[in-house]
């Protein structure tokens, strides 16, 4: 794994052993995922709904958490604690996101390709 | 791999032909009711659907009216119904879909079923939906202990976190039994399906000293499910997150034990405050894992209860080792 990879992949598969079929699953899940929280979180800004912005930075954490993503989670962390941020505020903390979140997604495509 | 798309019923009937002629390899074929999915165009629902079929041979999807997809796909390894199930409802289901992911795609084994398909197909696609819903795999069910419908009574509706005396009963009844089950029952509430089948996939690979036997594993994602599951079952672990679709673990945990202060309850989530923490005491959980968890802690909560039950007489379980 080089240094500023988005993702550590080391506890998740401690946790599923050498299964690379879980693993390709798990990495589609998560990116499935992803994509559902950031559509939440957008609508959460549109709408000024705190409790959803709440809700869905936290999920996302814990996905990122389990995954290895270490710099996705701290970001929905800082997120999750902005959550009564002005609108401005979560915006740029938004853009951040999806940028976080397409490196991530990119780092899993790569693996995935590997035989 | 090779996905090719078609849009005809004709197409499909020519792809079943090739079906016929390869009996050797495993064949699995998918209905999806387009109508509940997100508005997708045909284009987006082949790049959706792309990375599940990467480790397939072959992919062809049908787009054969405004409302239906049919896929089928060649794998000669392993039957994918369960996670194509899974990765269509949590790809493609809209956020505000109430129906569950088996309700939008019913998977069966075009091998097995070819004849029977073939010949709806020729009688049209009422005859092809409805030869779906007769033949459609059933998802595996355990239950040791005949369960009476009617105890759901009160439990549709709005979250009522409650028990009739009947049902009441009929869970102490179980709680009973507990000691002398050939394997252990568990219960996975957690709304993330990838969550889910992460920690499904850890309990899953324990395997118990005395019989060799996996765990049982329930998984819901929601409160008032979870409850029924509860009350049917009497799992002997339960394991909460507690952001779940339909309102807090806290709730759920708080109602499990006060119907059975003996409920063994495993809170597993991100949050690391301390007032998450203060709550869940106050609820007697018996145990609080952090995210990101790892294999040994899991184990170690096994252990616990294993422990506690080996403390009682007519002790019928081993203790856990991982395979």
């Amino acid at each position: 794994m080089v240094m500023d990879s988005p993702i550590n992949l080391d506890n998740l598969d401690a946790i599923i052993g050498y299964n690379p079929e879980l693993r390709t699953e798990l990495f589609q899940l998560f990116i499935s995922a992803t994509h559902d929280s950031l559509s939440a979180l957008k609508k959460s800004w549109q709408d000024h709904d705190d409790v959803l912005w709440a809700k869905e930075t936290h999920a996302l954490k814990g996905l990122c958490l389990n995954l290895g993503a270490e710099t996705l989670a701290a970001l929905c962390a800082h997120a999750q604690n902005q959550t009564r941020a002005p609108r401005d505020t979560k915006e740029q903390i938004l853009i951040s996101l999806e940028q976080q979140v397409a490196n991530v997604q990119e780092a899993l495509a790569l693996i995935m390709q590997q035989p | 791999m090779k996905m090719i798309e078609h849009n005809n019923l004709v197409a499909l009937d020519n792809v079943m032909n090739e079906v016929e002629q390869d009996q050797s390899i495993s064949w699995g074929m998918a209905r999806v009711k387009k109508n509940y999915l997100r508005p997708i165009t045909d284009q987006a629902f082949i790049v959706a659907m792309t990375p599940f079929f990467q480790e397939t041979d072959l992919a062809h999807i049908f787009f054969i009216d405004k409302k239906r997809v049919f896929l089928i796909w060649k794998n000669p390894q392993k039957p994918i119904s369960k996670p194509l199930r899974a990765f269509i409802g949590a790809t493609l289901l809209t956020p505000e879909t109430k129906i569950h992911a088996s309700d939008i795609v019913s998977v069966i084994d075009a091998g097995t079923h070819h004849d029977r398909i073939k010949a709806g197909l020729k009688k049209g696609l009422h005859a092809f939906d409805a030869l779906f819903d007769e033949i459609e795999e059933a998802p595996p069910e355990h239950e040791d202990t005949p369960y009476d419908d009617s105890l759901d009574d009160g439990l549709s509706g709005s979250i009522a976190l409650t028990a009739t005396p009947a049902q009441t009963d009929y869970y102490h009844q179980l709680c009973k039994e507990k000691r002398y089950r050939k394997q252990l029952s568990m219960l996975v509430v957690e709304d993330k399906i990838f969550s889910q089948k992460l920690l499904c996939d850890v309990l899953r690979s324990i395997r118990i000293h005395n019989n060799n036997e996996t765990p049982l594993v329930d998984v819901t994602d929601g409160i008032q499910e979870a409850w029924k599951i509860y009350l049917k079952k009497a799992p002997d672990i339960i394991f909460v997150d507690l952001g779940l679709s339909d309102g807090s673990g806290h709730t759920l945990t708080r109602a499990m034990k006060e119907l059975d202060p003996g409920a063994h309850i495993i809170i597993v989530t991100a949050h690391n405050y301390e007032e998450e923490l203060s709550v869940a005491k106050r609820n007697n959980v018996d145990g609080f894992i952090g995210k990101p968890y790892n294999k040994k802690q899991i184990f170690d909560c096994i252990q616990r209860y294993l422990n506690a039950l080996k403390s009682s007489k007519d002790y019928g379980h081993g203790f856990p080792h991982q395979s």
